[in-house]
């Protein structure tokens, strides 16, 4: 009964203020249907010998979110997405579930100020604000791959690298005639866990920037972002937490007639302050970082180098930046457990397929710890570029675009640890990532999309010969896109990953200290094929059946080892 | 454009500086693994007394590292082969954290004029550093009763003397109901004894099924009869002794006692007929190998001893038995020899001993 009253609201509010000719309502949309079915081959280790475990799935949803947005004059804009998500299975009206996704109210004060109020996408820069890409993920992965990450992107609110927050923000420019050309100014704050009273606290987070733009050739800003507990909404045996990140950044460009040069630079300080009323302990610390850009650009060929060095301390903590969009040890959903030949279901770990298509191991609120990660996805920059205690060179190095006959990306990170972590000698961190698309279609001039992708991420990490700390990790991506006849496409590509070696991981408290260390000796082969159609009615709109085929072979305990298949349709338009 | 470029300049030496103004100097990030850097160095490794006297002082080591690292210095005896073991994790090796007071962590003690071998390894590292030191003096471990190195047995007169007698204890003796009992009584040598290479060693068996082996004891010189065990705090003593089981299947059957005999009303001689306390202490040997026994003199148990007295009366023990028997009152008709072996036993009055 709640839905349909629900609907007959919504109804009488489009047509109410439809009615209104200074209140233009216009609809947006998503739907999404998919269907898809995983089996274990029943050979595999993880599950030949156990009997209690489901080995294979049929599931599948409807989801139709309906964006209902109203303008009612060029000062206030308000928006609302209504979700109707039906599982697979369940008869329509019967097992539906219709909830708000996201409310959002725009209004602009004094003709000067945009306040937005409610679930917002929000960010700053790659230390203060930031949800940084999920490090599996590249621009370069075939085009099945894409179709699966972009729903749990779409379901996580992933949209750019913001994170998506529940709050206000209000920003305004102000343009100058003379001397600079415009100050720009942002605000913005946001609850990002709200207090159960027992071991929840309420959590705020506020933010702001401000910059100045000299021209087009200079640009400074500032930056702040705060979390902090609300004293007394949790109890006195947890940890309070309050940290407060400052930064200030620049940009400065230079043109001749056939180069762009560019500087880009930004440092800051945080400081945190931790306490726990029962044990009367508190931690305070401050560290900060340091990040120089030095960036050339030709004008009229597509080619771009960038080289940085930035420094990170071992104590900056930035909860914006450094918290990971993917939880690596969590277990995914899909066919979640096997057994081993003594007869004790296990749980399965999740897999590089996992991280694509899984929305349980996405992380969708702020962390004010560094969370736990695991190496073998990434041990460089578990944490993004504000990954505390590393030092070292960046490089980039950018030709073509993603149209043209050639398109080349490649980043490589030189980086150390500011400190050694446990003893003097300090890790030493090599990260390679080069892609390459060939649009083949452009060597004979045809107009239907043929493009060949790879890439790869390789990453070495060395510590001291004391602590044999080794630790290697390989991905690589290849894709293939052919369009045969217009719009339909024929689609394949893998994802290969390989891992193994010695690290020595940091066991963190709850006031963000490392408390102890881990030996883990990972030695693992993760291997995803995927071949599939797709047929694009339109940009937004389209269909597509994909096969994937998924290998996971743990070395260090082959109870683990697995194969399995997914076949999985989807239908997705969007307007 | 020339402005811009010394505002950048400006930010990036600004940023430097920012940045600089946290030093990071700590040796490292986190608590200490304590393994040797790649670079480790230790200064060579000094005793503070190449011939420590540990009856009136310490020792120490020093060395020094260029890390925090987990070390651990091993000091063995060439000849008794005790180990003394410091373990730490620090920068330097110190009187704070390598004192030695000639005490031992395994059941062999260290003997005087032995040389002592230390070895420092470091975790992580695949060098050591050594020292030698030679005992001028062992560690005084209070009064000493019997250490049965020097002791001459003498089986026919039934009684024998310490040729060095410890602070003039008096007669040693033995004694046994029934001449088969006691196979034998003797001083032997015994590689793993805890102090010094000599033992006492009683062999029998309870051929009349009394329960009663043999026994063998000390008395204390006369006059005055009593022992004068100083001027500590008698009211803490302890009786700390050695003593070895043989862990036989037969052996588990056997005990063996302590008995204290006082002299309480001063009649200068030790009278077994009740009229004055014996308290007794008694130990199960079904284990096997050496064990030190240390207990609190009020902790015996009285054996026998008149209303008027019956109270632990340190300062009038004029005797010390030393009991070996079967378990139970009914005795055992063994035929089989079972043996025991006793070493270094001592009195201490500043609490139990520390080896």
């Amino acid at each position: 009964m709640t839905y349909r009253k629900c609907i007959l609201f919504w109804a009488g509010v489009c047509i109410g203020l439809s009615a209104m000719a200074q209140s233009p309502v216009y609809f947006t949309g998503y739907g999404r249907a998919l269907v898809g079915k995983s089996l274990y081959d029943k050979k595999s280790n993880f599950v030949k010998d156990d009997t209690t475990s489901k080995k294979q799935s049929l599931d599948g949803n409807f989801v139709f979110d309906l964006g209902v947005n109203v303008k009612t004059s060029d000062q206030f804009k308000a928006n609302a997405i209504l979700r109707f998500y039906n599982a697979f299975g369940n008869f329509f009206g019967s097992g539906s579930v219709m909830e708000f996704r996201q409310v959002q109210i725009q209004t602009v004060l004094a003709k000067k100020v945009l306040f937005e109020l409610g679930d917002l996408d929000m960010g700053l820069t790659k230390y203060t604000l930031y949800n940084n890409n999920e490090p599996t993920s590249s621009e370069f992965e075939a085009e099945p791959f894409k179709i699966r990450r972009d729903i749990v992107h779409y379901e996580n609110f992933n949209n750019g690298n913001k994170w998506r927050l529940q709050g206000a923000q209000a920003s305004s420019n102000i343009n100058f005639n003379k001397g600079i050309q415009k100050i720009s100014l942002t605000a913005m704050g946001a609850r990002t866990i709200a207090s159960d009273y027992l071991t929840t606290p309420d959590r705020l987070f506020f933010g702001g920037q401000a910059r100045v733009k000299q021209s087009k050739y200079f640009e400074i800003g500032g930056n702040v972002a705060s979390l902090a507990d609300i004293a007394g909404t949790v109890r006195d045996t947890l940890v309070s937490y309050d940290n407060t990140v400052l930064s200030g950044d620049f940009k400065a460009s230079y043109t001749t007639r056939t180069l762009n040069f560019g500087v880009y630079g930004e440092t800051g300080r945080s400081f945190y302050d931790f306490s726990k009323t029962a044990t009367k302990e508190r931690v305070k610390k401050f560290d900060g970082y340091m990040d120089v850009n030095a960036s050339v650009a030709h004008r009229y060929v597509p080619f771009s180098f960038n080289i940085g060095y930035r420094l990170v301390g071992p104590d900056f903590t930035s909860p914006g930046a450094q918290t990971m969009r993917v939880l690596d040890y969590q277990n995914p959903i899909l066919l979640p457990t096997g057994g081993s030949p003594a007869g004790t279901i296990m749980d399965r770990q999740s897999m590089t397929f996992d991280r694509m298509s899984d929305l349980n191991v996405y992380n969708r609120s702020l962390s004010a710890v560094l969370m736990t990660f695991n190496p073998v996805y990434n041990n460089a920059t578990p944490y993004g570029v504000a990954t505390p205690n590393r030092q070292g060179v960046s490089t980039d190095l950018k030709y073509g675009n993603k149209d043209s006959l050639v398109y080349v990306n490649v980043h490589a990170e030189l980086l150390s640890e500011v400190l050694g972590v446990g003893l003097s000698d300090k890790r030493r961190f090599t990260l390679i990532q080069p892609g390459v698309t060939v649009n083949l279609n452009q060597l004979y001039g045809g107009k239907r999309m043929l493009a060949l992708s790879g890439a790869m991420r390789y990453e070495d990490t060395k510590g001291s010969n004391a602590t044999g700390i080794d630790f290697t990790s390989t991905m690589i991506d290849g894709s293939l896109t052919v369009e045969t006849l217009k719009g339909l496409d024929i689609t394949g590509g893998l994802k290969m990953l390989q891992a193994s070696g010695k690290e020595l991981l940091a066991v963190r408290d709850d006031f963000n200290r490392i408390a102890s260390y881990t030996l883990v000796e990972p030695n693992v082969e993760q291997m995803v094929y995927a071949a599939g159609i797709r047929y694009r009615f339109t940009k937004y709109i389209y269909l597509a059946a994909n096969a994937f085929m998924l290998e996971n072979l743990n070395k260090s305990n082959t109870v683990e080892n697995y194969k399995m298949n997914q076949y999985f349709f989807s239908y997705i338009m969007r307007f | 454009m020339k402005k811009i470029a010394t505002i950048v300049m400006c930010m990036v030496a600004g940023m430097i500086v920012f940045i600089s103004c946290k030093r990071y100097t700590d040796e490292f990030y986190g608590p200490g693994l304590g393994l040797a850097p790649d670079n480790f160095t230790a200064s060579a490794l000094t005793p503070s007394d190449l011939n420590p006297n540990f009856s009136t002082g310490k020792m120490h080591f020093t060395s020094t590292f260029n890390a925090t690292v987990r070390w651990k210095l091993t000091l063995t005896g060439r000849t008794s082969g005790a180990i003394k073991l410091f373990e730490g994790l620090s920068k330097d090796l110190s009187v704070s954290n390598t004192e030695w007071d000639g005490s031992t962590d395994t059941i062999k003690l260290f003997r005087q004029g032995e040389d002592v071998d230390a070895v420092l390894t470091v975790l992580g590292w695949k060098e050591s550093s050594t020292a030698t030191v030679k005992i001028a003096n062992t560690k005084s471990h209070g009064f000493i009763i019997g250490s049965f190195d020097n002791i001459n047995v003498n089986n026919a007169s039934r009684n024998w003397q310490d040729p060095t007698p410890p602070n003039g204890s008096g007669y040693w003796w033995f004694y046994s109901f029934d001449a088969n009992e006691l196979v034998s009584v003797d001083k032997v040598v015994d590689p793993g004894a805890p102090q010094g290479s000599h033992a006492i060693k009683i062999i029998g068996k309870d051929v009349n099924t009394s329960y009663f082996i043999g026994q063998i004891g000390l008395s204390a010189p006369n006059p005055p009869g009593i022992f004068n065990f100083g001027s500590g705090d008698l009211s803490n003593m302890y009786f700390n002794y050695y003593v070895k089981g043989a862990g036989t299947e037969a052996s588990k059957d056997y005990k063996f006692v302590v008995q204290v005999f006082e002299d309480d009303n001063s009649s200068g001689t030790i009278l077994y007929d009740g009229s004055e306390d014996k308290y007794i202490h008694e130990i199960s040997l079904k284990y096997e190998g050496w064990k030190l026994h240390t207990i609190k003199y009020t902790d015996f148990v009285l054996d026998a001893g008149p209303p008027a007295y019956r109270s632990h009366t340190p300062s009038r023990i004029a005797g010390i038995g030393f009991f070996f028997g079967a378990k139970t009152s009914a005795g055992l008709s063994a035929t089989v020899p079972v043996e025991v072996s006793m070493d270094y036993f001592t009195i201490t009055t500043d609490g139990p001993m520390v080896p």
